[in-house]
């Protein structure tokens, strides 16, 4: 995604929570784009990172939430006997990673959108699980939560000119689908999508790409899964 | 140039008491309409874009912010080159 934005010569930001990440892209990006070391599902740190861009003359005009982490946990695990309900920590770290931080990120980067009045974008990466998938019921939780503060807030704030868009992406063929997947399970999968195979993270960034050009579309989710889901 | 009211559609007043649902005869042009029941930031908001979309200016964040009132309206409107 970032690629993508850079090479199409937009200024950049990247918020990251590792700190050993954050070094690796500002040696990566030095002069391309800028890195911030920030935990998105910590408001007070967003806030703190939101004035130290603002001090550095950066006030984005495109917000994309791409943060979040993937977890299957089954509601009550079958093949146990105690202690097997889905983890409470876990639940809340997951809509945390995933939910909270649209919610925490948004809300600084729109109110500094409404202050300058700003026609902007904001682009949330959902995930064909917002439609439930077994076995991810926090993970599906907050992707569908993605989808549901997309419209809510469209209808909010369309008509001061910021628009909100959700991306669906389904199964993306990255090294975290891949681990999680294994090779049987994402063979199997790649015979259940009707183009047959597993997207790319540039199809991802396309589908954001044209969601920043076109100021027709708000307050939709655009689905790029192969068309898993029809 | 400065616009005049003349040329819209309804007045500042109508606009106000159409958004706010209340009558424009007793609508106190120094009232804060905040105090109002039929007032929150989602009708806020509507009261802004329909200053807007009928005068056709611009508010700033911090104008959005201060307007409270019809006389408020009013100024905004003037110091955007707008007779209302």
């Amino acid at each position: 995604m970032v690629d993508g934005f850079l090479k199409d010569g937009a200024d950049v930001a990247v918020l990251e929570k590792s700190s050993e990440i954050c070094f690796q892209l500002q040696k990566e990006l030095v002069g391309r784009a800028r890195v911030w070391e920030c935990d998105v599902t910590d408001h007070k740190k967003i806030s703190r990172v939101m004035r130290e861009m603002r001090d550095a003359g950066f006030e984005p005009d495109v917000l994309i939430n791409n943060a979040g982490s993937l977890h299957s946990e089954p509601l009550v695990n079958v093949v146990r006997k105690t202690d097997r309900v889905h983890s409470h920590e876990t639940w809340r770290n997951v809509l945390a990673s995933n939910l909270d931080s649209v919610f925490f990120v948004t809300g600084s980067v729109v109110d500094s959108m409404v202050r300058r009045r700003c026609p902007g974008v904001v682009i949330s990466i959902s995930s064909v699980a917002a439609r439930g998938n077994a076995g991810q019921s926090a993970y599906s939780a907050a992707k569908a939560g993605v989808i549901a503060l997309t419209r809510t807030w469209a209808k909010e704030l369309g008509s001061l000119g910021i628009r909100f868009v959700a991306i669906s992406p389904g199964f993306i063929n990255t090294e975290s689908t891949r681990s999680a997947l294994g090779d049987v399970r994402s063979e199997r999968l790649r015979q259940q999508i009707p183009l047959r195979r597993l997207g790319d993270p540039v199809h991802v960034y396309q589908a954001a790409r044209a969601i920043v050009d076109n100021d027709y579309i708000n307050g939709t989710v655009v689905e790029v899964d192969g068309g898993i889901t029809i | 140039m400065r616009m005049s009211s003349t040329h819209k559609l309804f007045s500042l007043e109508e606009v106000f008491a159409n958004v706010l649902s209340v009558s424009s005869d007793r609508l106190n042009a120094s009232a804060d309409i905040t105090k109002l029941t039929a007032w929150d930031s989602m009708v806020h908001i509507v009261l802004i874009t329909r200053l807007e979309d009928d005068f056709g200016v611009q508010f700033s964040g911090d104008e959005i912010a201060d307007l409270r009132s019809v006389n408020d309206a009013r100024r905004l409107l003037r110091s955007h080159g707008v007779d209302a």
